[in-house]
């Protein structure tokens, strides 16, 4: 998976900087991260990488660089299912 | 389930109900603050929903639907030989609903009447199984009577489910007839997902008890009691994805028509985010795609219906129209139905504001 793409897209639904995420950010310090932002970072996902991710996993993630190595888990036929 | 075809389906008439009483995304702010409840309302898209006062069921709603339905048709009481109610907000443990509506209707003592517990996907399958009764089942008119009041299961404090869902009843006159086009039907269900819509204890797993009634802190600082309604949005919509738009692929596919046939494309109003996200992956030009969850909210069973009454009724009373017909949640479950339909008899929505007999 491409990371700076991955990132750049959770920033723009976090409605975050460019640039702004590194991976180490705790979820529960960004303020945008609610359930609602859980259901678009399913639709973010399956929008720019084909996947979807099981909601499951989401909830044990800690950390955005969680989020990326999530669904790299996913991509590489872990979890989840290719659509396309 | 792959899909199924039947022929001899007449779509008659249709109505739906709303209480009169209203919330708005200003009595949301009272209870979660401004910010909190236009952001909710911009990710849902619910607006003002209409909701039951105490002592309002989901019967009273469809009853009036159905009142105004035979009201505006030919259908004489006796004639009809089948009801069937589908709610997940029945008057009672038992006895059935529907043989409460059958008195209160006042119908004749040659008729079927049974309840089928499903949500979202409940008018889709009510119609299906409306379909067979008339097919093979020796029913020659149905009335299919769909309608929740999930509101009243919602904990006022948690902010997942109380500012999404509205109230609403519907009534639908079905009948044979031979010379009708057939109807297609997608059907399926994933009960690995029952936990994610649920409504914990009260039934018989999980009796009603002082440590049930109790709200306590929950996920996202919403409150409930396990006799509230839980709803894990991720998992829903998840689910939604992988299984709405094969479904829809797979129903029109079966039915042998292009998509571009196809006049509207009603989904079952979940929120505003998941409705146009389904829509824009099953490539549906907006325009084809009415909604109704702006002013009614998530009406669960009914929202197929109201959407029609709301959006469609002025297409469908005077012409012929092609609709994919497309609920999908609590079970989970999910169904689709393409059906030919029209000219029917469609009363404007009818409003309860008088207390039930």
């Amino acid at each position: 998976m491409d990371r700076a793409k991955f990132f750049t897209a959770l920033e723009a639904l976090l409605e975050l900087d460019p640039a702004a995420l590194t991976g180490d950010e705790l979820l529960t310090d960004l303020a945008g991260w609610d359930s609602m932002a859980v259901v678009g970072f399913i639709a973010m996902v399956d929008e720019t990488f084909g996947l979807i991710v099981p909601a499951n996993q989401l909830m044990q993630c800690r950390t955005t660089g969680d989020l990326a190595k999530t669904v790299e888990l996913c991509q590489s036929g872990g979890s989840g299912k290719q659509i396309r | 389930m792959t899909a199924v075809s039947i022929a001899g389906l007449k779509l008659a008439g249709l109505a739906s109900a709303v209480p009169g009483r209203t919330l708005g995304v200003e009595d949301v702010a009272r209870r979660f603050g401004d910010a909190d409840a236009d952001k909710l309302a911009k990710q849902t898209g619910v607006v003002r929903r209409h909701v039951v006062p105490p002592g309002i069921c989901t019967s009273d709603l469809c009853l009036a639907a159905a009142e105004t339905l035979l009201s505006c048709m030919d259908w004489p009481r006796d004639s009809i030989d089948g009801v069937i109610f589908v709610s997940q907000t029945p008057d009672y443990r038992l006895p059935a609903t529907s043989a409460v509506l059958h008195h209160k209707l006042q119908l004749s003592k040659n008729c079927a009447a049974f309840d089928m517990n499903l949500g979202c996907s409940g008018w889709v399958y009510g119609l299906w199984l409306a379909a067979t009764t008339l097919a093979s089942g020796g029913l020659r008119r149905v009335l299919l009577l769909v309608g929740d009041t999930i509101s009243s299961l919602a904990s006022p404090f948690d902010r997942s489910t109380s500012p999404l869902f509205g109230d609403a009843g519907s009534a639908t006159a079905l009948e044979r007839d031979d010379s009708a086009a057939s109807t297609t039907f997608v059907l399926g269900t994933d009960g690995q997902g029952f936990q994610h819509l649920i409504v914990p204890a009260g039934g018989c797993r999980t009796p009603r008890s002082d440590a049930t009634s109790i709200r306590t802190p929950r996920e996202s600082g919403n409150e409930r009691s396990d006799e509230d309604l839980f709803m894990n949005g991720a998992e829903v919509f998840a689910f939604s994805l992988h299984e709405v738009p094969a479904m829809i692929d797979a129903a029109i596919a079966a039915s042998g028509c292009a998509h571009s046939d196809v006049d509207a494309f009603v989904f079952h109003q979940a929120n505003r985010f998941m409705v146009d996200y389904l829509a824009r992956k099953t490539n549906m030009p907006v325009e084809k795609v009415p909604y109704s969850l702006h002013e009614y909210g998530n009406t669960s069973s009914a929202s197929i219906p109201l959407t029609m009454t709301t959006s469609l009724a002025g297409e469908l009373q005077n012409s012929r129209k092609k609709l994919v017909l497309a609920g999908f949640g609590v079970g989970f479950s999910w169904a689709t139905a393409v059906i030919d339909c029209g000219p029917l008899v469609m009363p404007p929505l009818v409003t309860l504001n008088h207390e039930p007999q």
